[in-house]
């Protein structure tokens, strides 16, 4: 069943395609969870300034962190924490923005409930924000630590190096649907409560 | 140049996550339940579809593309299996969540500030492990499946190297076209 303003699977497959193929052309692929380590360098930098150290080697900026993971790839996330106005960053704002305005013009519309809880969700448990902010807060810590353990998510391994043939890719995709199908079943399948 | 493509570029991909309901978390969960298999034909036709193309431009103008794969070792395998405990339970991914909470979705607000924790949780985390075999166990590391996968000139290992990569990687497009084609919209009855 299709909501109003949804696209079907061919329509939909097409314009993500679409998307997925311009981006890896034109500039680099897509993905997402790295700008999470970005945001979280920059408001750890605002905490604690000794987190990411700036110097000069041969007129050039050179970015370092005593984290080890903030420090990664030659002071990658420390730089780009300093420099937010970057493609990768902006590509994510800009998708929260043109996810904004597509529920605004004709995309399709989620009821204020929904917005709280979703279908799926009150269908096992009930109405209950509190229940499900708690829920998503905790799928948000598990998602984000294995996506950084993996150095990628959906949109990075998955449809990016799926789409490469990365061995990589496949990897990702095969330990995320392995544990994926059965948790959602166990905890959102088997029992409905009656509304 | 490159800030004006991330906000063309940027604002589409957060448009159609937007309108293929990606953004749901209903739709998300109840494609992992296999009740509703929606989400996953468009995302099989959509790779299956882009790696054609890709391809295709790779054969007509190399180096054309930007290429850029991910090393495959121990730690995707595990990564993707804590993260797929928190895709079932949240109902979101790292993109879908910041577009959900674009759209005014509450709910996707809790998962991302759960998702930076997690995160930030990792980098805390990471001096202790990078010399395990978490990441010391390489599982082909930066190989794809396709030959002629090049970045700045220098070409990545491929495991078929006795055809084509641009015949492979159409090859492994159609079969992933024809199973978002012939995938049923539901495996499980809705319990």
């Amino acid at each position: 069943m299709l909501a109003k303003g949804e696209l079907n699977w061919l329509k939909g497959g097409i314009a993500l395609a679409a998307v997925a193929a311009l981006a890896i052309i034109l500039v680099k692929p897509v993905g997402v969870s790295t700008q999470f380590v970005v945001t979280d360098t920059i408001i750890w930098k605002t905490l604690d300034s000794n987190i990411v150290n700036v110097t000069e080697k041969d007129g050039k900026k050179v970015y370092s962190s005593p984290n080890d993971y903030i420090n990664k790839a030659h002071g990658s996330y420390a730089k780009h924490a300093s420099n937010p106005i970057n493609y990768s960053y902006v590509f994510v704002l800009a998708m929260i923005i043109g996810a904004m305005l597509s529920s605004m013009f004709g995309g399709p519309k989620a009821t204020q409930e929904d917005k709280q809880v979703p279908e799926a969700f009150a269908k096992r448990y009930g109405f209950n924000p509190k229940k499900r902010y708690l829920f998503a807060f905790i799928g948000g810590f598990f998602t984000l630590f294995g996506a950084r353990l993996a150095g990628g998510c959906t949109s990075g391994h998955m449809i990016s190096g799926m789409l490469q043939t990365a061995v990589s890719g496949y990897v990702f995709a095969a330990g995320v649907f392995m544990v994926a199908i059965p948790t959602a079943i166990l905890v959102y399948g088997l029992k409905t409560k009656k509304a | 140049m490159e800030i004006l493509l991330a906000i063309i570029l940027g604002g589409a991909f957060g448009v159609v996550l937007q309108r293929i309901g990606a953004t749901n978390p209903t739709r998300i969960i109840s494609m992992l339940k296999l009740t509703d298999l929606k989400l996953a034909k468009t995302i099989l036709l959509s790779i299956g579809l882009a790696s054609i193309v890709v391809f295709i431009v790779n054969a007509v103008a190399p180096g054309a593309v930007h290429f850029s794969v991910k090393a495959a070792y121990l730690g995707v395998l595990i990564g993707g299996m804590i993260f797929g405990i928190g895709f079932a339970i949240g109902g979101l991914c790292p993109g879908t969540s910041l577009a959900a909470a674009g759209e005014g979705r509450k709910d996707a607000l809790f998962f991302v500030v759960g998702g930076l924790l997690g995160a930030w949780a990792f980098a805390l985390v990471y001096e202790h492990i990078k010399t395990t075999d978490i990441y010391a166990t390489t599982l082909g590391g930066k190989m794809t499946v396709a030959e002629g996968v090049v970045r700045k000139g220098v070409e990545y290992h491929s495991l078929i190297g006795f055809m084509s990569g641009t015949l492979t990687a159409i090859l492994i497009g159609v079969l992933l076209i024809a199973a978002a084609r012939y995938l049923p919209s539901s495996i499980r009855k809705e319990d």
